[in-house]
């Protein structure tokens, strides 16, 4: 059974006190922490501060209205993928329509009503929850991509998809799988590398006992030899007389 | 005299907060004071733009306690004033202010009920 996933953090952005408050409360008894602004300039300096996964936008308000607050929202990068959902009167569908056109999700109708907000919010915060998935999935995918590369360069460490690694779906697999290969390959070249140190010090014991062999089979150390051998003997005799 | 609040958009606002007394008469509290900031800036107005944003808001919050004729008074106001000039702009914030002494009375005598229901 899917568990119920847990509130978002919704900005309000409303001039009235009232109708700040009515969404508060609806929102908080929804599970979701609401925060509040009075105006399209509070909103702006709320999410440049703050990360939110819903605004609830209205259009009519002192010093920043809805339309210019939501034209800066989706013109910049790091706010552009917030869900916006605007308010308006339902003499303000015209607006309404316009705003969705300006990259608006969604919009709800004054008076409100708890169950069309409660669909509304939940519909932008499933779809912000899944592009945030999507993101996620992304930069993942990336890191496995950077760990092959990382591979190739001779760089590559194990604990870098650790994290990766725990997941129970087919990318948490593949960096398992992608891990296990790697410590392989490299366990395989610890062995060779080990194989050519031994072999290097074979070859080296070798061509010492062919250099001693090329010494001690020269005239030149066998007349050394056999003039020590003399030596002896003659050291010998003169011991026993 | 009707009854200048509709008992259904009540009874919705009530739902929004879950049934809770308390909530419902911060509510209404707030209905009154955003109605007295509404009117002083329709009494006040430097300009059409203003005199329009403050009828579009007291419009607004009169649709939630269900003030039908108030905001039937500020729309109609705001959609003049969206047209161009209003003439007669005084004397129509004096009948929105008349009525909306009513709808606060209304209000206030909701807001009892609610404070003794908690």
């Amino acid at each position: 059974m899917p568990t119920k996933p847990s509130g978002g953090r919704i900005l309000i952005v409303d001039d009235g006190e009232m109708n700040r408050r009515v969404l508060r409360a609806a929102l908080e008894r929804d599970g979701h922490e609401a925060e509040q602004a009075s105006n399209g300039r509070e909103a702006l300096e709320r999410l440049t501060h703050r990360s939110f996964d819903v605004v609830l936008l209205d259009l009519v308000m002192p010093e920043m209205d809805g339309f210019a607050t939501l034209a800066v929202i989706k013109a910049t990068e790091a706010l552009r993928h917030v869900p916006v959902i605007v308010i308006s009167g339902i003499d303000e569908l015209d607006a309404a329509v316009r705003c969705i056109e300006l990259g608006a999700t969604d919009y709800l109708p004054k008076p409100f009503n708890a169950a069309l907000l409660h669909a509304r919010v939940g519909a932008s915060l499933a779809g912000k929850r899944l592009r945030d998935l999507e993101l996620e999935y992304l930069e993942q995918v990336e890191s496995v991509i950077g760990a092959a590369s990382a591979l190739e360069a001779g760089t590559f460490e194990p604990r870098s998809l650790e994290a990766l690694a725990s997941r129970s779906d087919a990318l948490g697999l593949l960096a398992r799988t992608f891990s296990r290969m790697a410590q392989e390959l490299r366990a395989r070249e610890e062995r060779l590398r080990a194989q050519v140190h031994e072999l290097r010090i074979e070859i080296d014991e070798a061509r010492q006992v062919r250099q001693v062999a090329e010494i001690t089979g020269s005239d030149y150390f066998r007349g050394l030899r056999a003039r020590a051998e003399e030596l002896r003997r003659a050291v010998d005799d003169t011991i026993v007389e | 005299m009707p009854e200048p609040l509709d008992r259904v958009a009540l009874d919705d606002l009530r739902a929004l907060t879950g049934g809770d007394p308390t909530l419902y008469a911060e509510l209404l509290d707030a209905f009154l004071t955003d109605a007295d900031q509404y009117l002083a800036e329709l009494e006040t107005a430097p300009d059409s733009a203003a005199l329009r944003r403050a009828a579009h808001s007291l419009k607004s919050n009169a649709m939630n306690v269900g003030a039908t004729s108030l905001a039937e008074l500020c729309q109609a106001l705001e959609a003049d004033l969206t047209a161009g000039a209003v003439p007669d702009a005084p004397a129509r914030v004096d009948a929105i202010r008349h009525e909306l002494t009513a709808v606060c009375e209304a209000v206030g005598r909701e807001r009892e009920q609610a404070g003794h229901a908690d």
